[in-house]
């Protein structure tokens, strides 16, 4: 038997158990659990700051709903003439999986999720005078998210723009793709080398970028309890620490870039307890297993992600109070970065409305509840005290069975986590169906239930494509052709020698090529992969 | 849109889908004298050892000397349910849009023995309809499944450097009717010291061909696809033995089959309630031999 | 015995649905064919012709079901299998049910269709190769 729960062990979830299964005894007595470190000292479980949230709250990151090609750019001059100091940029599926908008294989699917983005042109595109060295850039990219980068990097090369001033994120965490989101190309060992270039790249010359922010989330989405995927995350974290490691980049050189994204459940407690002990699992991991000595690499810098799952299309104007709940939480839990999701998300995309109402939920818990007043309020709690206790125990051992048996890349190779994923989601859909899972409007009340909602869905621009696919083909016919094939020769020789290939992709992608050219350069040399479904 | 297949193929993918159900339903299939040069190739081997990929990269070796490849591959169905997850194609996914790459998931359906009872006649049909290269892959994991023997012509064990401690446990019959045991992924550590094993214990005449071999490293897989394709004297080894369990597992299967009628099943069923183990047994016997 | 192909069409990766059913229509006593992600129109009919499937499954996220899934329509035909009947599921807007149901699909689940009526649907699919 593992030495984690799972969703088979809840009798009466909110009562008798936690979300992950986890027994909740009727009450705690003192004297279980023995006080731990203050605020902002090792091991970090009661926050990372001493002062908690009093000198500033936690960032409110929402989405800005985004429309696809040439609109973006105004979109986002909009945006940042308003004063946003971040932009979010969502890019289509086939930039996502590094395919040109030519491609067969992206028939259907160009701009329809997103952008577009096939070479340079469009990167600068697409940032046509916004002021890079100011504002920061976040991208949800993964598989291609070295390609991305360098497009940005060669965009600010030729604006003269020093690297070292770039802020931004990309998501780069491709080991939760195979197990949860999909969006992966090459074999799990090849993908997570090419992370590891995205990072020691970073840690070079980009100070101010996250090259990768590890996640739970999509694996909570995809099924997982949420102490599971907090114990795999950690898992494929310290597969990446480790890639990095033997580029023979130090520990604290790279660490106290690495950020990571978990968030808040339904479950308030439980959501509490989590925060507070994956801060000390990742102070324990860094500190014992790789020996860290800077402070600020033993540190959990973590989003809070939007929990859309626990949104119901009936009755939307409920999912105001999961929101306030979900803030709620995420604030006591002490995140750094927070986005709750939208009233409307269950539904559609989400509305202005809806997205400015998301903010102002962040807003009141931040300025009405006091849950700022001091770091760690639930400290203390014999409950709390107990119930951190318990999750950090279980995901330690989860990352102990994980490591001690091949971790996380030979986990996934052979689908061992998908299996374990889809066994939770397996359990979590039945208990939905049959009315154990309560959702309050949907499954639990007395009237039945009737969508009335209609379901908006992206809407797909002929017109668009074609525009996107007549600009590739004349960037393809007036840039010098021998000098973009020598260009995606050195990404070839770097990347069979093993040598970084990020500077070569910025070199090729001022020679021209594109992603899809690009990423058939990879393809040829690491294969094509498709992952164990775990089923 | 326009198809991406040629006329001519997926006729022939037509004919030998066809043929198979016929297998599965037990109807009559196509037969014919197995031709020279081609044969059927049975991989078995423990679960996650890589059978499928060893099967994919063999076939894309067929392919580029332009054979067509038939694989019948076969899961557990549930004993509670009757059904079955077929998992075997996402493992081909090299060869998906390749038509004459015909891969069929088998559910074994109450078979023992990790075959399901289609696979002869499903294997010498794909042959008759001229399929050149016929691979069969059985349940994996079964450590006394040998009924493999009784329809392939050449068995292949598939082992992994971790399978050490596996060999004790793996019934001498399955060692047995292996003609060629390969050590897959033999980019791990352990690989040589698990051949010697291997070589030391296959003395005699007809032993067993071992070799090593690494689908990531391309190590070994010319080596074995000319070892399948070089015409070897059947070893005999364990064969005879062999095509009797898979008679024995027919007789199984056809059991099982008939104590669907209610009346038989009931009739069984109360036997064995009342203790009377043996007048139960004769009641199947009895209910086969007029059935 | 019910043979069901499950496939998902496209670029999109969200297939925690789709596992959940492959394994409800197991347990029902189907026998449950899942190609795994990201597969073309051509890969799934070529997989419903060689597996001889009694019926087809489609599940998209991506918004992009209205031409995936007359491309797979086009190449079931094809493949002389205009016979199997098609099941649609995902994120469907009511709006495009009966476009699907006119291009020849059998039946259409949107996001939020309780699994029992899904199951109870394939179930009822004669099998052929029984």
């Amino acid at each position: 038997m593992p030495a984690w729960t799972s969703r088979d062990d809840i009798t009466e979830f909110g009562v008798s158990h936690t979300e992950s299964g986890i027994p909740v005894r009727l009450s705690y007595p003192p004297g279980e659990t023995s006080p731990l470190p203050p605020p902002g000292e090792f091991p970090y479980a009661r926050g990372l700051r001493a002062d908690g949230y009093r000198t500033r709250p936690w960032t409110f990151r929402q989405y800005a709903g985004f429309a696809g090609g040439t609109e973006t750019n105004e979109r986002l001059r909009y945006l940042v003439a308003n004063g946003q100091s971040g932009l979010s940029i969502a890019l289509d599926l086939p930039t996502q999986m590094g395919l040109d908008s030519d491609d067969p294989r992206a028939k259907y699917e160009v701009g329809r999720l997103g952008v577009a983005i096939d070479c340079l042109a469009d990167m600068e595109a697409l940032y046509d005078g916004i002021p890079i060295e100011s504002i920061s850039s976040s991208f949800t990219i993964n598989a291609t998210a070295l390609v991305i980068l360098a497009f940005y990097v060669a965009m600010a090369d030729r604006r003269g723009t020093p690297r070292e001033k770039l802020s931004g994120t990309v998501q780069n965490d491709m080991l939760k793709e195979f197990v949860a989101r999909g969006a992966y190309m090459y074999p799990p060992a090849h993908s997570v080398r090419l992370c590891t270039d995205l990072i020691e790249f970073c840690v070079r010359q980009l100070p101010k970028w996250n090259p990768i922010s590890i996640a739970a989330a999509h694996m909570r989405s995809a099924g997982a309890t949420p102490v599971m995927s907090d114990g795999f995350m950690f898992a494929n974290a310290i597969a990446y620490c480790e890639a990095v490691l033997d580029r023979g980049v130090p520990f604290d050189d790279f660490a106290p870039q690495l950020s990571f994204l978990t968030s808040s459940y339904k479950d308030v407690f439980e959501t509490v307890a989590r925060f507070r002990a994956c801060r000390a699992a990742w102070a324990k991991i860094a500190r014992d297993r790789f020996g860290a000595t800077n402070p600020r690499s033993m540190t959990f810098r973590v989003h809070s992600g939007g929990d859309i799952d626990a949104m119901t299309a009936a009755e939307p104007i409920n999912n105001v109070a999961r929101m306030t709940l979900n803030a709620f939480g995420a604030a006591l839990g002490g995140v750094q970065s927070l986005q709750v999701p939208c009233y409307d998300e269950a539904y559609e995309i989400p509305t202005e409305d809806a997205i400015l109402n998301a903010l102002r939920v962040q807003q009141i818990v931040a300025f009405e509840s006091g849950v700022r007043y001091t770091a760690d309020p639930l400290a203390g709690s014999y409950f709390i005290e107990a119930l951190t206790a318990e999750v950090l125990g279980q995901i330690e051992a989860i990352v102990d069975e994980v490591t001690s048996t091949g971790g996380a890349i030979e986990w996934i190779t052979d689908g061992r986590m998908q299996a374990a994923i889809s066994r939770e989601a397996r359990l979590w859909e039945e208990r939905v169906a049959d009315g154990r899972e309560v959702r309050v409007g949907l499954n639990s009340d007395k009237h039945t239930f009737q969508n009335d909602q209609e379901l908006a869905v992206h809407q797909f621009d002929p017109d668009a494509v074609e525009a996107q696919v007549s600009r590739l083909s004349k960037h393809r016919a007036s840039r010098d052709s021998a000098r973009t094939a020598e260009a995606l020769g050195a990404i070839a020789d770097a990347a069979r020698q093993d040598q970084n290939v990020m500077e070569t992709l910025v070199d090729a992608a001022k020679a021209g090529a594109t992603i899809g050219e690009i990423s058939g350069v990879f393809a040829n040399i690491f294969g094509d992969f498709s992952a164990p479904t775990g089923v | 849109m326009p198809s991406a297949f040629s006329v001519t193929d997926l006729q022939r993918v037509r004919q030998l889908a066809e043929a198979l159900s016929a297998a599965e339903r037990g109807g009559p299939t196509p037969q014919a004298p197995r031709p020279p040069g081609r044969s059927v190739v049975g991989i078995i081997g423990p679960p996650g050892v890589g059978k499928s990929s060893v099967i994919s990269e063999l076939a894309a070796l067929s392919r580029t000397r332009g054979e067509s490849v038939a694989v019948l591959a076969v899961d557990p169905t549930s004993p509670l349910t009757g059904g079955a997850l077929l998992g075997d194609r996402v493992r081909m996914a090299a060869h998906s849009e390749d038509p004459l790459v015909f891969v069929r998931s088998f559910a074994s359906r109450g078979h023992p023995g990790g075959l399901a009872a289609a696979i002869p006649a499903a294997a010498n049909a794909a042959l008759a309809l001229g399929w050149d290269q016929v691979f069969v892959e059985p349940v994996g994991g079964g450590q006394n499944d040998i009924a493999i023997a009784s329809c392939a012509d050449v068995v292949v064990l598939l082992l992994s450097p971790e399978s050490g401690d596996e060999i004790q446990a793996l019934k001498a019959g399955v060692l047995e009717i292996a003609d060629i045991i390969v050590i897959n992924k033999a980019d791990r550590p352990g690989a040589s010291s698990l051949l010697r094993v291997l070589e030391s214990a296959a003395t005699g005449p007809g032993r067993p061909r071992c070799m090593l071999l690494s689908v990531t490293d391309g190590l070994g897989i010319k080596e074995l696809d000319l070892a399948l394709r070089t015409p070897r004297a059947p070893s005999g080894r364990g064969r005879d033995a062999a095509h009797l369990a898979s008679v024995l597992d027919d007789l199984v299967g056809q059991a099982r089959a008939s104590l669907r009628a209610p009346k038989a099943r009931e009739d069984v069923l109360r036997l064995i309630r009342s203790g009377q183990r043996s007048a139960a047994v004769r009641r199947i016997v009895e209910e086969l031999s007029h059935g | 015995m019910t043979r069901v192909l499950l496939a998902k069409p496209g670029l999109d990766g969200h297939d925690k649905g789709i596992k959940v059913l492959a394994t409800m229509l197991r347990d029902a006593g189907c026998e449950v064919i899942y190609t795994g992600l990201h597969q073309t129109p051509t890969r799934i009919a070529l997989a419903a012709l060689q597996e001889d499937v009694d019926v087809v499954g489609l599940s998209m996220l991506s918004g992009a079901h209205l031409e995936l899934t007359a491309d797979v329509i086009s190449e079931l035909k094809a493949a002389g299998l205009s016979d199997r009947p098609i099941l649609v599921g995902g994120n469907i807007p009511r709006r495009d049910i009966p476009v699907l149901q006119d291009m020849g699909v059998a039946r259409v689940f949107a996001a939020g269709t309780p699994y029992q009526d899904i199951i109870a649907w394939f179930a009822a699919v004669p099998g052929r190769a029984t």
